[in-house]
Parts: C-alpha cells; sequence; structure tokens
C-alpha cells in the first residue's frame, strides 16, 4: 500500500518536476541518570522549476513557501526556548542553539538598508502569524560581520542580514500547535508524541524553525526543519526500570506517517551506540496495539567536551554595573566569534570594554562594534579569537543604568529588564557549532510612576494656598475697608462655602467624581420627569 | 464599461429540511437574526500569576463559543500573563477552571495577543481596525455590518475604568469611543458587551451607539467574587460570574438550534449565586431580550439570506 502511495505521489510531481520529501525522526538519550534529551527533526524540502508558477504542494506547507518568496528569504532562523541548557551534563546543544526566550535571524533580498528593515518588521509579524508568538517588539541589529549561528555562503550584494533576540519571551502550547500544523504528518506518525502536558513538564525545552530557499538558473529547493528538543526527568522517581515511549510522552505511538520518506526512532546508548528504529517497519503499528520503547536509564559514559560559557553580572548599585562573559574552551585549540547584544537601556562605557585571559595572556582579538541607534536598534558587540586548550577568558562590560523616559518601561518595571545571551560560534578544524550563554536580568532605576500625579497635586495646592489666604493676608492689610454690604459678594462667598463643605463631605465620606456626576445627572433626570 | 449582475436567491438544500414542522414552531418564538457572521474578542486584562482565574475565565468561554461553532479566526483571544507554562504553575502547560474540571490549555488553544503585547492600544485598534498594515489577519477583528460581535473583558475594574497590565487603565469612554466608532465604519450588526470585573457596570455607562447590549458581572458599587479555589495551585480558578455564564452555555445551550434565549442568560446569574448583582443595559438593544437566541452571540451558524432585488456592481466593487 504505501508503495502504491509513494509512487503515485511521484507520479503526481513529476509532470511538473516538483519533488517533494518529508522525513522524520526522534532522538532519545539519557544524558544524566534519570534524565533523558528527546530531540524531535521534521525536515521537509522542495524542489521546482521556477519557470512554472506550481502551486500544488504535496507535504511542503504552502505558507512557508508563500512566506519565502513574499520577502525574498533566503535563510530564516526562529528560535524559542525556556530554561538552561545545562553545557556541563547534556553535551552539545541542539543546532541551532538557542538562548532563553525567542531569537530570530533573518538573510533576505531588498533594495536597501531601509527597505530591508521595513521587509524586518513584516517578516516578524507574519512569523507571530504562523507560529504564534508574540515578538513584534524584538529590537533587531543589522548584518552582523561575523558568524553568530552558522557560517553562511552566500555572498550576493543585495543580501541583507538581521538577528534579534528576545529574551522575555515565553513558548508554550500555542507555539507548538503552530509548529505542528506545518508538519504534513500532524495526525499521525512521530508528531503525536509531541504532547504538551509532557514536554513542558521538563527541565529545558526549545523548539525552532529553520526556512531557507536556494536558487540555481530556474531550479529552486525549498527546506524547511522544525525541531523540538525537550530534557526531561524520569517520572517514576526510582530510577530503576527503563524509559518507555508512556512514561515520556504520556501516550504510545500508535500510527506511521505513510507519506514520509523515513520515519525512525534512534535511541543512543551508554557508550554511544544508536539503535535505530524504522517505524515503517514496525508491523505491530498498523494494527491496533500502538507501540512501546524501552529506552535504558543508563546514562552515556563519554561525554563529548564542549567550550562553555556563561553570562553574570556585577556591581552593586543604581547606576553602575558590569556584565561578564565567562567563556571556556575545552581540551583543543578553537576558534571563536562572540556576539553580543547590548540594548538601548543600558548605556555603555566603551572605553572600559575588555578581555581578561588566563593560560598565556590576551590572544589577538579582532572586533566589530555597532552603536545602538537608540529606540530603533541595540548596540552590537563582536569578537573573533582563537583560544588554546583549556583556556579561559572574560569578556567585561561596564555599563550605566539610565533613568527611562516613563513609556518606556514595561508594564512591569520593577521586574527588570533583560540583556539577551551571548552568542558563542565555535570552529573545530571537524565542525562547528553555536551555544549561547544565560540572559541576565537588570534592575534599572524605576521612577515613582505616580509621581506626576503628585506633582500635579502639589503645585496646585501650593498655588492655591499662594493664591489664597497668603496673598489675601498680604494685601488685606492694604486694602481700603469696605463698609457697604455687597449682595454679589456675599452669595458668591455663600457658594463658595457650599463648594467647600461639598468637598469637605465627599473627602471624608470617600464619594467619588463619578458618583457625584451620577447623582446630579439622575437628579435632572427626575426634574424633567416631573414635567 | 458596467457589469450588471443579476443575482438570485440561492439557498442550500440542506437548510430546507430543517425548515419543517416543530422547528418552524421554535422560529416563531425568535425574531430573525440580521447577522451572517460571528466574532469574539475575548479579553483578559491582568498580568502576575495570583490573576489565574481571569485567564481561566477567558479560556473556559473560549471553549464555550468555539463549541457552539465560533471558529478560532474568528476569535480574539488577548491573554496578558502566561499562566500555562508559568514557572509557578505545579501542573506546566495546562490551566483548570475547577478542580476536577478538564484541560483548558489543550493544543486547540490559539492566543493571539499575549504578554506584553496586551495594551489598552491594541484593544482600541483591534476593534477599529486600524492595525500597522504588517499585522497578520490572525489578529485582526475582520466585521463587516453583518456580523455579531462579542466583546467579554475580565480582570480587575474600578468605577470607570479596567486596568490593563497593572500599567494602564481602559476608562468606559474610550470603549465607548471605540464601539462608536465601529458602528460609524459599519463593523457590526449587534454587539454583546460583557465586562467581568469589579463596579463593572461602568464599563458600559457611555456606550451611545446603537445594537449594543451590554451586561456586567456586578454593579457600579458592587465587587465581583470568585468562585472556586484549588488549593493545589494556591489561587482562585474562576470568577463567578464567567463560571455561571459558562455553566450555563454547557448546560442549557447544548447545539446550535438551542432555544435558550438572552433573558434566560441575563437571568443565569441572580445575585444569591453570584453574590453581587448583575448589570444589564438594554436602552441601546431594539430587541426584545427574549426574542434573541443566545447562540445569535455566542455559537455561529451559517446563515444565509435571500436576495430578490437586482443589485448592480459596478467597476468600483471590482477594482
Amino acid at each position: 500500500m504505501r508503495e502504491l502511495i509513494g509512487s503515485l505521489l511521484v507520479l503526481v510531481s513529476f509532470s511538473y518536476g516538483l519533488i517533494e520529501h518529508f522525513d522524520e525522526k526522534v532522538t532519545l538519550a539519557p544524558v544524566r541518570n534519570n534524565e533523558l534529551r528527546v530531540d524531535f527533526r521534521f525536515n521537509s524540502d522542495r524542489r521546482f522549476d521556477s519557470r512554472t508558477e506550481v502551486n500544488d504542494f504535496l507535504t511542503f506547507p504552502r505558507i512557508i513557501q508563500e512566506l519565502l518568496n513574499r520577502y525574498a528569504v533566503h535563510k530564516l532562523t526562529v528560535t524559542m526556548a525556556h530554561g538552561r541548557w545545562n553545557l556541563d551534563e547534556w553535551g552539545l546543544p541542539p543546532q541551532p542553539s538557542a538562548p532563553a526566550g525567542a531569537q530570530v535571524f533573518a538573510e533576505f533580498e531588498a533594495v536597501g538598508e531601509e527597505d530591508a528593515d521595513e521587509r524586518m518588521k513584516f517578516l516578524v509579524e507574519a512569523l507571530n502569524g504562523v507560529l504564534c508568538t508574540s515578538i513584534s517588539h524584538i529590537k533587531v541589529v543589522t548584518a552582523p560581520d561575523f558568524v553568530v549561528l552558522e557560517n553562511h555562503k552566500n555572498r550576493k550584494r543585495n543580501l541583507f542580514k538581521r538577528y534579534g533576540v528576545l529574551s522575555g519571551e515565553t513558548t508554550c502550547t500555542e507555539n507548538l500547535t503552530r509548529l505542528r500544523k506545518l508538519l504534513a504528518c500532524k495526525e499521525n506518525g512521530l508528531s503525536t508524541l509531541l504532547h504538551p502536558s509532557k514536554l513542558y513538564n521538563s527541565l529545558y525545552h526549545s523548539s525552532h524553525l529553520v526556512i531557507e530557499q536556494h536558487r540555481e538558473k530556474n531550479q529552486c529547493e525549498a527546506k524547511m526543519e522544525v525541531g523540538v528538543t525537550v530534557v526531561m526527568r524520569n517520572p517514576s522517581q526510582k530510577g530503576q526500570r527503563p524509559w518507555s515511549f508512556a512514561d515520556v510522552f504520556d501516550r504510545k505511538l500508535g500510527s506511521q506517517c505513510k507519506i514520509a520518506r523515513s520515519s525512525q526512532i534512534d535511541i543512543i546508548g551508554p557508550s554511544g551506540e544508536i539503535t535505530t528504529t524504522d517505524v515503517r517497519n514496525l508491523t505491530a503499528i498498523s494494527g491496533a496495539a500502538p507501540i512501546d520503547v524501552s529506552i535504558p536509564i543508563a546514562a552515556i559514559a563519554q561525554k563529548q567536551s564542549v567550550v562553555k560559557a556563561w553570562s553574570s553580572q556585577g556591581g552593586f548599585e543604581q547606576q553602575h554595573g558590569m556584565l561578564t562573559v565567562h567563556i571556556t574552551n575545552d581540551d583543543s585549540a578553537s576558534k571563536i566569534q562572540v556576539t553580543q547584544i547590548i540594548p538601548y537601556y543600558v548605556h555603555l562605557r566603551y572605553s572600559r570594554i575588555h578581555w581578561k585571559c588566563d593560560k598565556g595572556g590576551n590572544p589577538s582579538i579582532e572586533k566589530v562594534l555597532k552603536n545602538s541607534k537608540g529606540l530603533e536598534a541595540p548596540t552590537l558587540l563582536q569578537y573573533k579569537m582563537s583560544l588554546s586548550a583549556g583556556q579561559t577568558c572574560e569578556l567585561i562590560i561596564p555599563f550605566d543604568k539610565h533613568l527611562l523616559r516613563l513609556e518606556q518601561y514595561p508594564p512591569d518595571a520593577n521586574h527588570g529588564m533583560h540583556i539577551p545571551a551571548s552568542s558563542v560560534f565555535v570552529e573545530k578544524s571537524q565542525f562547528s557549532y553555536s551555544i549561547h550563554s544565560n540572559a541576565i536580568l537588570v534592575l534599572l532605576p524605576v521612577p515613582d510612576f505616580s509621581m506626576p500625579f503628585n506633582v500635579i497635586c502639589f503645585v496646585a495646592t501650593a498655588f492655591a494656598l499662594v493664591f489664597g489666604p497668603i496673598q489675601l493676608y498680604s494685601t488685606l492689610w492694604l486694602a481700603p475697608v469696605v463698609k457697604k454690604s455687597q449682595w454679589g459678594r456675599k452669595v458668591h462667598r455663600a457658594i463658595l462655602l457650599v463648594i467647600i463643605v461639598f468637598c469637605l463631605y465627599a473627602h471624608m465620606m470617600d464619594i467619588n467624581l463619578n458618583e457625584v456626576r451620577r447623582g446630579i445627572e439622575t437628579y435632572f433626570e427626575k426634574l424633567n420627569e416631573l414635567k | 464599461m458596467r457589469h450588471v449582475l443579476l443575482i438570485f436567491s440561492a439557498i442550500i438544500g440542506s437548510q430546507a429540511v430543517l425548515n419543517t414542522g416543530l422547528q418552524l414552531k421554535i422560529d416563531e418564538l425568535f425574531d430573525t437574526p440580521g447577522h451572517t457572521n460571528n466574532w469574539a474578542v475575548l479579553v483578559c486584562t491582568s498580568k502576575f500569576w495570583f490573576n489565574y482565574r481571569h485567564v481561566s475565565n477567558v479560556l473556559a468561554l473560549y471553549h464555550s463559543i468555539k463549541r457552539l461553532g465560533v471558529p478560532d479566526s474568528n476569535i480574539i483571544m488577548m491573554l496578558a500573563e502566561d499562566v500555562p507554562c508559568n514557572s509557578r504553575n505545579p501542573r506546566p502547560g495546562t490551566v483548570y477552571a475547577a478542580r476536577a474540571g478538564a484541560n483548558l490549555y489543550g493544543s486547540d488553544v490559539e492566543v493571539d495577543y499575549r504578554g506584553e503585547e496586551v495594551t489598552v492600544e491594541n484593544f482600541i485598534r483591534i476593534l477599529t481596525g486600524r492595525h500597522h498594515p504588517a499585522t497578520p489577519r490572525s489578529k485582526r477583528l475582520l466585521t463587516d455590518h453583518q456580523s455579531n460581535v462579542l466583546i467579554y473583558l475580565t480582570g480587575h475594574g474600578g468605577d470607570s475604568f479596567m486596568k490593563f497590565q497593572d500599567s494602564e487603565e481602559l476608562t468606559n469612554v474610550d470603549l465607548a469611543y471605540a464601539v462608536q466608532t465601529m458602528f460609524e465604519d459599519n463593523r457590526y450588526h449587534e454587539m454583546l458587551v460583557i465586562a467581568d470585573s469589579c463596579r463593572s457596570a461602568s464599563m458600559y455607562e457611555w456606550i451611545d451607539s446603537p445594537n449594543v447590549l451590554s451586561l456586567s458581572s456586578s454593579l457600579t458599587h458592587e465587587e465581583s467574587y470568585s468562585y472556586d479555589v484549588d488549593t493545589d495551585i494556591g489561587v482562585y480558578v474562576i470568577d463567578r460570574y464567567t463560571h455561571y455564564t459558562v455553566n450555563f452555555l454547557n448546560k442549557e445551550v447544548k447545539a446550535l438550534n438551542s432555544s435558550a434565549n438572552m433573558q434566560d442568560y441575563i437571568d443565569s446569574c441572580p445575585a444569591r449565586k453570584c453574590l453581587s448583582n448583575t448589570g444589564v443595559r438594554k436602552d441601546h438593544y431594539p430587541k426584545d431580550v427574549k426574542r434573541v437566541r443566545v447562540t445569535d452571540f455566542f455559537g455561529s451558524s451559517r446563515i444565509f439570506q435571500h436576495l430578490s432585488e437586482e443589485i448592480v456592481l459596478d467597476d468600483e466593487f471590482w477594482a
């Protein structure tokens, strides 16, 4: 049956020169006793002839193709993560590495810088629509010169790059639902294991969407990767019996994705050996009984050594602070490229930014600095350097915290504001990868938000006093005495007295103005009825 | 060149089957609804974890109207706090409106505005339809003159205002102006405004636009109360007014052709249950609420209308 469907697909697609594939894979690796790392990867690709307008979509999501075409995107990476990746215990993070919060890296064509900024704004809003995120207020930096997440080969002239991190962004069920909607198999196959109640009850979870499109003459190739990574703790707590799918995902695998080119479950054993199960060869699954897979509890013995990075905050007063990015190399020499974004709400002390390294002193460092454009774009700091084996370097960034304008504070200003995690791209002779440090939370000086109100009250009181009794008594002695009784003045004084008495009454009885207004309105309504 | 088109009445066959006997008699009890589509704006304005109940209010109502046929694309949901994936939630990824209830945050939930995007500005933009051109369709209220719109606000309120995010307020005058703008732009046919907060009757005080029915959980001088506490989570899980609203919808309005009317709904939370007097404002609503189905606002059926006259569509229409 499967072969029949497969050949049908090929037949339909062949006539248009359209080829599409969908692959799915889940990798399960016990990373520590009682802790399990789960990586889902769903890959979709599509080749077509760009001369013919192909509106047929077999497995590739149409909305992604439209996004790629509309904004002339070459590559777009979006990651969302919650929690902190434990580099010591869990090894290399999933690639592209995800900092806490949301991250967007886009490479697209545009006419000029201004057009690119405008396009980026639209692209971010489109992503909000596709992924159900709320990253409209992400601030992006233009054209990072050094590598942030991975090497880019394209060197086209009209190609623009934008990179931004939003550390406070949350990620939850609705994002997962939208990612699932992009998959060719939403209701069967491995995607059924993406069950929110278990995935979010975890130590760390991240998800990413990477889409890219290449054009060579008339051949167009579009690719999409959806990835979900979770590190979870064994729910049984005892750690005696091996993991099962029911433990990990709250369900068993009950169906196959028949249109997938490959569909596999990889389990990594204690000594690093990989056991691959092809879901499409499982005959039991087509029957009523869903299958369960047993995963050993013993963690992988040999841990891969990785470059480590973490950020910390220094300073002990309200006005000044210090961000330190610590980077420790693994046991062989490596080239690293560090990217740090500094938002507009802290002001850098450029002259005092420096590196401090142990073992052999400071290596030669290339740097790029792009100044902040206020609210438009944050500051970008980038460094390129080589580290010797085991070397530790610290990037020290002193900054000043400034009082912002009232409307620039977030709704809960006392929570503090984030400085995004720095990204470290590591190049080894054989391979390269990226890691992220942690975001830090800066407590900015927060104004008294009721201050304008207080100032108005205070000034009004002062005015009333100065132009009231003080002026009265200072001028009264000089004024001639008026003996004649004046009715107008008496009525005026009576009205003032009534108002003052009413105000005092309203104050004592805690009556608010709206109630007074309503009272007067109903009174007039009654008068109208009497007529 | 002018296109002259004749549009003849077209009616879907399945509709005709229903229009027999009993169904026709029931229909006599109600005014003919004039709308063809339904929209809803559900807003939770409160930040912070301890306002869990406001999120579950919105979610409970969301599931009820979705069950009655309003699709996700027609529901704009605003949640100011990420409650399900909050670090304090002992059951991550879930929201419960009752201790033994069902999870309200399943994988079928679509949140359109969340976190810091829930602002007074965005709320007014949704109502008036004046967005940045980049705003995706899922975040817009694309109503027309044949739409019945349900606006539901929950959060903390005071006399004449509703607090958004602990930092700004939506005043009743703002709301009235936004509704009036909608009326002038022909953006609704009928509207139901529900405010569930303390002193919420003040929220609809200034609404003077026609065809608007307004309800509130308490009168202007009263507080509103929450219904149930979950000691495992440590917070109140739902408010009284919304609890009885959802209860009413689930028990009395089982399907789209339910004969429950708006008066039944208004009576569903008497003062002895709600602990506050619910507010109703009908003076801008021309129909008798006893002759209006609850599903005119809380449900969505495809209502086809016959056209018998000749319609001329000019070039401007086709442009």
